[in-house]
């Protein structure tokens, strides 16, 4: 009984000890997967493949998963020196994200063109994920 | 079970063959499962030799299922009995010679149906 | 010429049957992360799911004892109580999952949040119990669930790179970027999907709704053997078209707009239209079963009068048991949760209770008091054992895999 407390402590105490290094690379990885989404639902809609419905959906559900993964980063605790500075740079990266987003997703409901809004989020993506591949392989 | 039926050859363990097992009624309705069984006494502080065996007087249901489990005796008023005498015949189910609508052991069933289910819309129409 | 319509019918709708929310975001996630390095899964899970399936049917036919019943009898009333909480709890989580995802699949197409549709699906399913006939509902649910061979064809229009996908499935590696425990989590989690309970419980107590003797046990065993195996290639075809338009792009699945995703690059809006209807009759026919699954298993438990067969006034506890289900489990959506988180949860909870059920109907194929000689054969039992192994290992893995992989993130 005593040894498999112990072993189920060891457990939990291995799986808390996850890095704010791979907590940066954790959420810089959910924001490009979101990006990514909401960039290819802008593209299947702008070649009228995905109806209006089903692409709002989708950018909602995008912007549910940069929320997450800002929350992630902002929840993280204090940053040990020399970590701040990626994990500020992630957030800007993901709030610009979330921006490039929350404009497409207007641009659809006011049925405006979305070719603007597509190379803003491929930018956004981008820039995600250049950082992801700075901030060291992820884990 | 009466000497009768052992002497007819059939041996069941009350265990494995009659506890937990479920009873259909005579048209093969679902009744219960044995939650218990209700015994003959034996008596208590005399010498057992010579004294004839507990015989079964009836299956018993309801509360009795939770003092089996947790513990404690449930009291008599709240048992539901059916007598064993209502046995047709004891196979992978325990079948009944009457119809479960008359017996003490689905009161709660009845309950539920004439309280709920039958003043919802539908509930007496076959699906 | 009707005998073969019938059979034919059952394989349809054993097909369109076998995919439920489980099965398709559980896919969907896997292939967008690890590719189909998992596909041999699925193939573990489809051979035990129709050995399972198999041996309850004909426990049900010959015995005319419904699974849950055997399980009090076998195992006690104090053993069986514990079962019979763990059961209908994972039951429940599925069930809130398959509603949640119907106000999901609903919202693809309204654009309207899910949290509106929640208790209209629930009514709608409420309904359907109430007064449909089972035939015609598992015959309705399973041909529209058919339309998810969408997948299959948007696998095939995406043109991929066949060898790529076949050596990704034969020679599994754990991709970079993932965790071999991650994998395996996963791994545990896509069995629970293609293994699920209830469809046990499910079909067992089918067998005796539908008055089955040893005679149709021959009808019974093609539908599932030949509609589960067809239903895990369907499963396949879902992981493929997230690998092949997913994975590259670095889109993980979190959510069912995701899922939808690779069907609509394939096919557009005509592929859409089909996989909506797939996806509603898929989720609808299995919170149909698994809010019937909650009455069985609670009224075969307590021996109440139970079946769809009966008007609902000669089954009144079992249709109560059913009410508060549904109620319970819109009580969950309420919080707000994430359907799809209680998906992924509930189908590796699904893999945790596995043993539960599964032992006590491999105990009692094998009892001649119950089978007479329909007993398990000796390759029957060969291969149960070596599923019971598998279930041990995949249900004393599940917890441990959960808490160090924090649940696959």
């Amino acid at each position: 009984m005593i040894r498999a407390l112990a072993a189920a402590a060891l457990v939990l105490a291995l799986a808390g000890c996850t890095s704010l290094r791979s907590t940066v690379v954790d959420a810089l990885d959910q924001a490009v997967s979101a990006t990514s989404t909401a960039t290819l639902a802008v593209h299947l809609t702008g070649a009228g493949r995905l109806l209006d419905p089903a692409a709002d959906t989708t950018l909602a559900d995008a912007l549910t998963e940069l929320e997450d993964a800002a929350a992630t980063l902002v929840d993280a605790g204090p940053a040990a020196p020399g970590e701040s500075a990626a994990r500020r740079a992630a957030l800007a990266a993901i709030r610009a994200a979330t921006d490039a987003v929350l404009a497409t997703r207007d641009d659809l409901s006011a049925g405006r063109d979305l070719a603007g809004d597509e190379a803003d989020l491929r930018a956004a993506r981008d820039a995600l994920e250049a950082l992801a591949a700075a901030s060291g392989d992820p884990s | 079970m009466s000497d009768g039926e052992l002497t007819s050859g059939r041996i069941l363990d009350a265990q494995l063959h009659l506890l937990d097992r479920q009873v259909l009624d005579v048209d093969g309705v679902p009744v219960t499962a044995v939650d218990d069984l209700e015994l003959t006494d034996v008596p208590f502080g005399v010498d057992l030799d010579g004294t004839p065996g507990p015989v079964i007087l009836s299956i018993v249901s309801g509360a009795v299922l939770g003092t089996r489990i947790f513990g404690g005796r449930a009291p008599e008023s709240r048992w539901n009995r059916i007598p064993w005498r209502a046995v047709r015949r004891v196979g992978t189910a325990i079948e009944l010679t009457e119809k479960g609508e008359g017996l003490e052991a689905t009161w709660p069933e009845r309950w539920v149906r004439d309280r709920i289910i039958a003043r919802i819309p539908g509930g007496r129409h076959a699906p | 010429m009707k005998r073969l319509f019938a059979v034919a019918l059952g394989v349809l709708t054993a097909i369109g049957g076998f995919v439920d929310i489980g099965d398709l975001v559980t896919n969907a996630v896997v292939g967008s992360r690890f590719g189909m390095s998992l596909a041999w899964v699925v193939v573990v899970g489809v051979v035990g799911i129709c050995l399972f399936a198999n041996m309850s049917g004909r426990v049900a036919a010959v015995s005319g004892r419904a699974t849950f019943e055997i399980i009090r009898e076998r195992l006690g009333p104090r053993a069986g109580l514990a079962n019979l909480g763990a059961g209908f709890f994972i039951n429940l989580m599925t069930m809130a999952a398959e509603i949640g995802g119907i106000a999901l699949a609903v919202q693809l197409i309204t654009g309207i949040g899910p949290m509106l549709w929640m208790p209209l699906a629930a009514f709608a399913v409420w309904i359907v119990v109430w007064r449909a006939k089972f035939s015609q509902l598992e015959n309705a649910t399973g041909l529209l669930g058919l339309s998810l061979i969408v997948f299959a064809v948007a696998v095939v229009m995406l043109g991929p790179d066949w060898g790529e996908l076949a050596r990704q499935a034969v020679q599994p590696t754990v991709p970079a970027g993932e965790q071999p425990a991650t994998y395996w989590y996963y791994a545990v989690a896509l069995f629970g999907a293609a293994m699920t309970p209830y469809e046990v419980f499910f079909f067992s107590s089918g067998a005796v709704e539908e008055g089955w003797g040893p005679a149709d046990l021959g009808t019974a065993r093609l539908n599932v053997l030949v509609g589960f195996p067809l239903g895990g290639l369907l499963s396949l075809a879902i992981a493929a078209s997230a690998a092949i338009v997913l994975l590259p792009q670095a889109i993980a699945v979190t959510s069912l707009s995701q899922v939808v995703l690779p069907v609509v690059t394939a096919g557009g809006t005509v592929a859409f239209c089909f996989l909506v209807v797939g996806m509603l009759a898929a989720f609808f026919g299995a919170a149909l079963e698994t809010t019937l699954s909650s009455g069985y298993t609670i009224a075969q438990y307590f021996g109440w009068s139970w079946g769809k067969f009966r008007r609902p006034s000669a089954a009144a506890r079992f249709h109560l048991t059913m009410i508060i289900g549904l109620v319970l489990a819109l009580g969950i959506l309420a919080t707000g949760v994430d359907p799809i988180q209680v998906t992924e949860y509930s189908v590796v909870f699904s893999a945790v209770a596995l043993p539960l059920t599964y032992v006590p109907i491999l105990i009692v194929a094998n009892d001649a008091d119950y089978m007479g000689d329909d007993v398990n054969g000796r390759a029957a039992n060969f291969l149960g054992l070596v599923y019971l192994a598998i279930i041990l290992v995949a249900a004393l893995a599940a917890i441990p895999l959960m808490i160090v992989t924090g649940a696959g993130a």
